[in-house]
């Protein structure tokens, strides 16, 4: 079953406006300010990103339920320390379906995953952060 | 001052390893078991550390069981002074808030980690006293077993 989204917004809307999808203000208050770094942690997890979800798959397609409990759960971490809030989301929805065995869930969850993480790399390239990754990707919306 | 940083994720070890490095020397480790490993080592090496970030929720060993480990060691080799131990995790439950301060940790921060706040509580736990030297070079470059210093991608 959806949950309601805490803050009433609707996290499928791609905007760097929308703190749901990236909290920039939040997260440089908990760097202190230091834009640099923020940058360097947000390229990271964004080059990082693509491979997690790819590991998920691989453990959600051979029912490994608790690797792919603790995967999504390690990714809804990095996902909060960046502002990365619907992916976040998208992350907990997934944790708990593989926790409850739900497969249906799961892979809906999954590919919530990969559509807020495209939203969340768009909204972080849009702000005036110097990311190393860039170049729009193919599937990107616009 | 020597500091561990126990945590699976990569994007977030790599944040609490850019919060941290600027006080002292830090390594890291991806579970439980190379944090109880790295923490033996470092004793053996007569340099122990003084303080550890440790996430709940990850593969090998928990959080909660490596807390547990590392005061049993403590215990058994009768330290002076036990390791500062700060959770660091998602989990907000009481559940596992409870159970981490029984196994004698001294802080619990939840995710996402604010710098000043992570910090403050190092200042309010004392760990940047006078006689803990923090530079790497006073803290000794080598790492012990199992340890990812610095760790390069």
């Amino acid at each position: 079953m959806p949950r309601t989204i805490h803050d009433g917004r609707d996290p499928t809307t791609s905007s760097s406006r929308n703190p749901f999808i990236f909290d920039y203000d939040g997260m440089l208050g908990r760097f202190d300010g230091d834009e640099s770094l923020m940058a360097e942690i947000i390229s990271l997890f964004i080059e990082d990103f693509p491979r997690q979800l790819e590991y998920l798959q691989g453990t959600l397609a051979a029912e490994n339920w608790p690797e792919t409990q603790r995967k999504a759960h390690s990714l809804r971490s990095a996902c909060a320390n960046v502002g990365a809030g619907s992916t976040g989301y998208a992350a907990l929805s997934l944790e708990e379906a593989t926790r409850d065995r739900r497969r249906e869930d799961a892979e809906r969850s999954m590919g919530r995953l990969a559509v807020e993480f495209r939203s969340f790399r768009l909204a972080a390239m849009k702000t005036k952060l110097v990311l190393k990754n860039q170049e729009p990707r193919e599937g990107d919306a616009t | 001052m020597k500091i561990l940083i126990v945590e699976d994720d990569f994007t977030s070890r790599k944040m609490l390893h850019s919060f941290l490095a600027p006080y002292g020397k830090t390594d890291i480790a991806v579970n439980g078991k190379e944090a109880v490993s790295a923490f033996r080592a470092a004793h053996a090496e007569g340099a122990p550390y003084h303080f550890i970030c440790l996430d709940l929720m990850m593969p090998e060993m928990d959080g909660h069981e490596a807390l547990k480990e590392i005061r049993r060691i403590e215990e058994e080799m009768k330290v002076r002074e036990n390791v500062k131990v700060v959770i660091t995790t998602c989990l907000k439950d009481g559940k596992n808030i409870v159970m981490a301060f029984r196994s004698q940790c001294e802080a619990y921060l939840v995710k996402p980690i604010d710098r000043k706040q992570l910090v403050d509580t190092m200042k309010r736990l004392d760990l940047f006293r006078a006689t803990y030297p923090t530079s790497r070079k006073q803290c000794g470059e080598s790492a012990g077993a199992g340890v990812r210093p610095g760790e390069r991608r």
